[in-house]
Formats: C-alpha cells, structure tokens, sequence
C-alpha cells in the first residue's frame, strides 16, 4: 500500500528533488510557527494559574455583601440588542431584571425586527412611548422610537431600523445614561452576581480601568429555569461538549494570561463591561465588521496608546455568562468562518500597531501573537495537514518521522487542554460532578481526531469570506432556552 | 524515489537517540502526564465533591442553629471538632443583615460558644481565614478584640490592614482615625471606590477627622477623594467653607468629588465657587457643576447655566440644562426661549427641546 502511494507520487519526486531547498523551508517554517504557537499555549498555562490564584484571595460573599450596599458603585446601562427575538426577549428581560447590582438600566435595543419583538415587550412590561434627551456621539440607523415602563423604571427599549448588532448596540451606548455599560448578546443569560463580579477592576482601578470581560460558558446541558442557570451540566451531544472544551481553554487559559500581560485583545461581545465615555472618543462599534467585539478593544488600545493614557483592560475569571453554541455542523461552521473573518478584518484595520513600539506590549506582543494564532495559524496548520503528508507521499519525508510529528501535535493539544481542566478544576469548579470532569477529559482528547481539523478548515473559509469581502452575519439556529 | 529526505528528518543512528526518538519521548510524556493530571482531578473532585456536600450540610446545620439561638437564648450550640472556621463564615453571613441587640447575642453566643476571634494571632493561618477573623471581630465590642484589630492595623498584609480599618469603622471606633491616618500615610493601599463606605462607616462624628484625611497630602490621593465623598451622608453645610479650599484643588478627580458632596451636604454661598467650577478647564468638574447647581436648585445661576448649553461636551450640556429644568419657572422659561431660537440645529437648541420633551414625558 505504501509503496502504491509512493509510486502515484512518484512523477512528483523529480520536482521535489529540484525544489529541495524551498521544500525545506516550507517544512521548517510550518513546524517552527507551530512550536511558537506551542510555546505560547505552554506560557499561557502558568501566567493563567497565578492570576486565579490573586482573584481567589478575598471572601468572594464579603466582597459582594460590600458592593451591593454600596453607594459608591459605578452605574451600569445594559444593552442587549435584540433581533427576531419574540419567543424568548421577555424571559432574557426579566432574567436581566432580576439581577443583582445596586445601580443599573436596561436597554433593549429592538434592531427593527420583523416578528413581533417589540409587541411582546410592550405587552409584556407595559411600555408606553417615551422622550429621551441623548447624543448622537456614535453612528448608528435611526430611532423610530422610545418606550419606557412606569411598573420597571430601570426599563428601556429602543426602538430602531435594523443595521446589525453593532449598529444596535452603538444606538444603546447612545441613549444609555450611566457611565458604565455592559453589551450581553440576547441569547446570554447572565449569573445573577455577574455584573457585581465583574464591575471589580473598576471598583479596584477606577482611573485605569476603561474594559473588562468576564467568563463565557456553554448552556447547552445547564437546566435553566426563569431565565437562571439552576442546574450546570454538560451537554450530551459531542459537538456542544466540545465547545465547552474550547470555550474554557480560550477563556480560563488565554484570555487570562493575556490579561495578566497586559496584552488582552479582545472581549466577547456576549458579556463585557466597558466605559462608556472611552468607547465614545475611541468611535463605538464598527458596523462594518462582523468581529465588533475585537475591533472595539483593539480600536480602544490604539486609541489610548495615541493618546498616551494609562489604562488597563483586563479579564476576570468569575463572572459568567452563559450562552447557548450551535448544535450543527452548519451553523458551527457558519460561526467559526465568521469569527474567522472578524478576527481578521480587525487584525487589518489595526495592522499599523503591529510590531510598532509606540503600542507598547500591545503592538509588540499582542498583535504579533494574533497574527501568529489568528492570523496565520489556520493557514499554517490546514498547510501541515496537506503538505506533511504529501511529503511522505512524494517520498520526501519519512514516515517515522511524519507519526511522530503528529503524535507530538495531537499529545500537546490533549496535554493543553488538560492544563485548561486543571485550571478550572482547582480553582473555580464549576461542573460540580466528577463525571463532567471525566466526560471533558475524553472531549479533550478526542476533539484532536476531526474536530481540531475540520475547525481549521473552517477557518480557512473565513480567509476566504474575508478575501472575497463578504460582510454578512449568516443564519444562527438557535433552539433558544427552555423552561 | 527523490535521493534525499529533509534536514530534521534524523532518526536513530550510530550516535543512540536520534531527535525521532526525543520526539516521541515528549509525545508520550505529554500524554502521560495528561493523562495523570486528569485521574488525579477526577479522584479528587470525587473525594472533594462528597467532603463539599457534608460541609454545605454542616453550613447548613449551623446557621439554622444559630438562628433558633437568636431566638432562644438558652439553646445551646451543638459543635462537632473542625467547626469553627464553619461557624465564622455562618455567622459572618448573619451579622451583616443583623443589627443592635441581636448582633450583640448572636457575638455573645459565639463567645459563649468558644468562637473568640481575638482569642488567635492574627498573623497565624491562611489570609482568608486571618481576613474572616478580622471582619469577624468588626461585631464584637470587647477590649481584647479590639486591640488585636490595633494590631492588624499595622499588619505586612495590606488586606488585613484594610479589613481592620473596615472593621474599626464598624465598630464606629472614631478616637483611632488619627492611628489609621497615620497608617494610611505610611501604607500604599489600592485606590478602590469602596474607600468611601469603609471610612463612612465610622459615622457623624468622624466629620472633622474625614476632613482632615481630604487636606492630608502625605495620604494617597484616590483615599483623600473617598474621604471627601465619604462625607455626603455624614455632614452638612457647615462644613462647606472648608469643601471650598479642596474645591480650587490642582487634580480634576478631587474637584469633582467634592461638587458631588457639595451638592448632596449643601453649602453657604455656593456661587461664586460653583460659576468658577462651571467654567472648569475639565469637562467632569463642569458635569459635576451643573449637576450641583440642579440638586441645590439655586435660582440665582441660570444664567451661568445657560452658557454652558454650548460646551462642547455634550454631558455638561446636558446636566446644565436639566439643572435649568430643576431650578423652577425662571430655568424652563430660558429653554423654551432658547429650544425656539432662530438656530434649531444648534447643540444648545437642540438639548433644550430635549430636556422638555424629556420632562414633560415624565410628568
């Protein structure tokens, strides 16, 4: 069989034999970024546990019986935009409602939806149309109008054209009266103590702080009832496992270190809290790019590195929010090309920080890493997946060699991953039983044999949705919360 | 077949273990140290999931406990060996909703009981344990208690010393604000907002010591703002003549928060201050000042505010105008005048027909 495959390549052996020396370095740069990527992935790990172990030094109770009856807590201004969202907006709202924090407004930005959204609000909450004085500091489709309840006054909804969900949150940003404001995607349900969690840097750093994200989980699997998380629990499904796998590596292990380092890049658009005077001069969201949320803190870096402000946007582990991940192949796919794409168009729309000393660590380190991780990592790694074993085809490279190599590749995501388990095992442990524990860990190591793979390519047709300049957002299914 | 392989392809050769080998070494030790870390977490989430359950249980069990002794006195407490860090967690949980004669038994019992935080060092155990010692001791009332929390102030852990000046201020401990001025002159704490709460604790009659912590230039500035807004609810007007010095102060932060407390205590003849505050060179001391001009509701200053319906901030505009609106008659007649002025699409227009549609929604 070898040798069959061998001699199908063998019209190629002369080509190689004359390309040798581009054949080597093709195949050393490809190992080389993927033993930076490793490396980087092996720092993460440390830096993440140390910044754990400083947030789990005060009695978590203490710390929010002492926010909560505090009056000296910064506002916040919720916006959740809202797009054909009928089955599910008044149960998000009233979840919204019921959270705990002393001083805080929610903003439901209608994004002229074609169901009746808006209907089942107005019915629901009693809203009657309302005058707003507000500023129009950041672009956005125009307001049909306002409605305000005088049952819930902390209750605003906003009624605009549709123009996309960083169209809609920019309307919030500008009606929204606190000074604070935390964007919660419609299909997130927030902890009750998350935002009291999460306003922590701002109480800590006041003068430093302009953003902070917090933990994002999976819901698929959690029993929910009244728009609260009652139950947490892993999903049955592989795909949802799977994302709950990747969404704690991304957040417990890299958005942490990042924040340690002072080199976060990015906050996720379905929870972080930012302030809203910043974002104002720093331009709001772009509704031009499908990757709102990175380009917004980047814009932010670039911003206040311009203007030479001491800042600080930071992750903090506790606060979650939990999120419904796609089910299907399909939409996960739709999903993952177009963080692909966002990731991109605002690694380009900022390339002027990159490697420039003037950004500091964020434009020495922090986008450098991006464009090794996010940039070129899809590329290099779907190149290794064809190049490696058309190597071994061609005869070029031998198959010893070629097993081991991926052997290393596949033991060093299994062993990151259980890295990531550890994290959240030791410190935070939020699947309480130990068969989530064992189930993540089988997830761990089987997410390396397709999963990992069939996800790069994906990624690959983000490259390919952004060079062909596509901006749509794509069909999201979404089986939304029951009970 | 092409008659080379590529330059890192090396497996075993004469020299033994050849750089193939190195990489399987690591590919099996990656994998075995995974798969190590993984039975270690799962056995012990195994073990720690049923010892979580009986301490929630236990939890539990006390509290419950603790509350039918609130209400009888004369039932006891039933305490098994291991329960006392148990116990002050309970009881921290309770203290803090509890208040007057029922803080006082409740303490009492944990006395009774053996729970008698100043009765350990407090540099002994770990800082959660040393800090649940130290908030403990904020709801006692005895001697020893409180001259251990003398000590803590001086403690090389800065949440400690935090913690004892939270606890201190519980205990409305006013004569030892001079000993935490001292220390807060000597330590570098975070410049957390809830500064202002823990030193508001201390009460009305730590007036004229909060005032002194704001003209303190050897305390850190952030503690010297919380003080200043630690005033609001404590003190009145009277205090104002001195507010006024802090309010020409060099840093925009500390003018600000002092307008805040300004518009919250009140003052005698604020004018003056507040014109000149209006005409700030930083847009939050002007926010701050139209803010004040509209909580005082001063009659005497709309014309001032009408000035700054043009500021190119559009938060100072907008505090000006609703403080023309809460000002009465004589303010909402200069937004009508200026909301129909021949430029509609001026800023200052433009807010003014704002704040009346605003309003009048309102109303």
């Amino acid at each position: 069989m070898i040798e069959a495959i061998h001699g199908w390549f063998s019209p190629f052996a002369a080509w190689a034999y004359a390309h040798q020396d581009t054949i080597e370095v093709v195949a050393l740069f490809i190992i080389a970024v993927g033993i930076f990527q490793n490396l980087i992935y092996l720092l993460q790990l440390p830096i993440a546990w140390q910044e754990l172990r400083a947030h789990q030094k005060e009695r978590e109770s203490d710390r929010i019986w002492k926010l909560l009856t505090s009056e000296n807590v910064p506002g916040i201004s919720l916006l959740i935009p809202a797009y054909n969202e009928e089955a599910t907006v008044v149960a998000n709202v009233h979840s919204i409602l019921a959270l705990n924090f002393p001083k805080f407004e929610a903003l439901i930005i209608n994004d002229g939806s074609r169901d009746r959204t808006l209907d089942r609000l107005i019915e629901a909450f009693g809203l009657v149309p309302v005058e707003r004085a507000w500023e129009a500091a950041v672009p956005h489709q125009s307001v049909r109008g306002l409605y305000a309840s005088p049952e819930y006054p902390g209750l605003l909804v906003i009624d605009k054209e549709n123009g996309g969900k960083a169209d809609a949150i920019n309307a919030g940003i500008n009606l929204a009266r606190m000074p604070l404001f935390c964007a919660v995607d419609a299909d997130s349900l927030l902890e009750p103590d998350a935002l009291l969690r999460a306003v922590r840097p701002f109480i800590e750093h006041p003068a430093q702080t302009v953003a902070v994200g917090g933990t994002v989980r999976v819901a698929n699997g959690c029993r929910i009832y009244a728009g609260q998380v009652e139950e947490v629990g892993l999903a049955r499904r592989f795909l949802p496992l799977v994302q709950s796998m990747e969404y704690i590596r991304a957040f417990l292990m890299a958005r942490l270190a990042w924040s340690r380092l002072g080199i976060l890049t990015i906050i996720s658009g379905a929870f972080g809290i930012f302030r809203r005077e910043i974002v104002i001069e720093a331009g709001g969201y772009d509704p031009g790019t499908v990757g709102e949320d990175l380009d917004l803190v980047l814009r932010m870096h670039r911003f206040l590195r311009d203007r030479q402000q001491a800042y600080s946007i930071s992750f903090v582990p506790e606060p979650v929010c939990w999120t419904e991940v796609p089910e299907d192949l399909g939409t996960l796919g739709r999903q993952r090309k177009r963080w692909q794409r966002g990731a991109l168009e605002s690694f380009f729309s900022n390339r002027a920080m990159l490697c420039h000393p003037r950004y500091g660590r964020i434009g020495m380190a922090g986008l450098p890493l991006m464009l090794v991780i996010d940039v070129l990592g899809p590329l290099l790694e779907v190149a290794g997946y064809i190049l490696i074993p058309l190597f071994w085809a061609m005869g070029v490279l031998s198959l010893d060699f070629m097993l081991a190599f991926v052997a290393l590749t596949f033991m060093y995501g299994v062993f990151v991953s259980c890295g990531a388990l550890a994290l959240e095992e030791k410190e935070l442990r939020r699947y309480p039983k130990a068969r989530d524990l064992a189930l993540l860990s089988m997830v761990a190591v089987m997410e390396n044999f397709g999963y990992r793979q069939l996800n790069n390519f994906w990624r690959i047709g983000g490259w390919w949705q952004f060079i062909r300049r596509r901006k749509d957002w794509g069909v999201m299914k979404r089986k939304g919360f029951s009970g | 077949m092409p008659d080379f392989q590529l330059v890192f392809n090396i497996s075993a050769g004469a020299a033994g273990f050849g750089v193939l080998d190195w990489i399987w070494l690591a590919a099996l030790v990656l994998a075995a140290i995974g798969v190590v870390m993984m039975a270690v977490l799962i056995t012990r989430r195994m073990i720690l999931g049923r010892r979580e359950a009986r301490r929630d249980a236990r939890c539990a069990f006390l509290k419950r406990q603790l509350l039918v002794c609130l209400e009888n006195p004369a039932a006891g407490l039933d305490l098994q060996a291991g329960d006392e860090a148990l116990l002050i967690d309970v009881a921290l949980d309770i203290l803090r909703m509890i208040r007057g004669e029922d803080r006082a038994r409740l303490t009492g019992l944990l006395r009774h009981n053996g729970i008698d935080p100043a009765g350990k060092r407090i540099d002994r155990g770990s800082l959660p344990q040393r800090l649940a010692r130290v908030q403990l001791m904020a709801y006692f009332d005895d001697r020893d208690s409180l001259d251990r929390l003398r000590a803590a102030l001086h403690d090389p852990e800065p949440a400690v010393q935090l913690a004892a000046i939270a606890a201190l201020g519980e205990r409305g401990q006013v004569a030892l604000l001079p000993e935490i001025g001292a220390v807060l002159e000597e330590a570098h704490f975070p410049a957390s907002l809830l500064w202002a709460d823990i030193l508001c604790a201390f009460g009305d009659d730590a007036v004229p010591a909060l005032l002194d912590f704001a003209f303190n230039r050897k305390i850190d500035l952030p503690i010297r703002i919380a003080a200043v807004a630690a005033l609001r609810p404590l003190a009145g007007p009277e205090i104002g003549d001195r507010l006024h010095k802090l309010a020409i102060y060099p840093d925009p932060m500390m003018r600000e928060a002092v307008l805040d407390t300004i518009a919250r205590i009140g003052t005698h003849e604020p004018d003056a201050l507040l014109t000149a505050a209006l005409e700030d060179s930083d847009k939050h001391v002007r926010q701050a000042a139209a803010r004040t001009v509209g909580a005082l509701g001063l009659q005497t200053m709309p014309d001032q505010l009408a000035r700054r319906l043009d500021d190119p901030d559009w938060q100072v505009r907008f505090y000006a105008a609703e403080a023309l609106y809460k000002i009465g008659d004589r303010g909402i007649a200069m937004l009508r005048a200026v909301a129909g002025a021949p430029d509609p699409d001026s800023p200052r227009a433009q807010i003014a027909r704002q704040m009346l549609a605003e309003k009048r929604g309102a109303a």
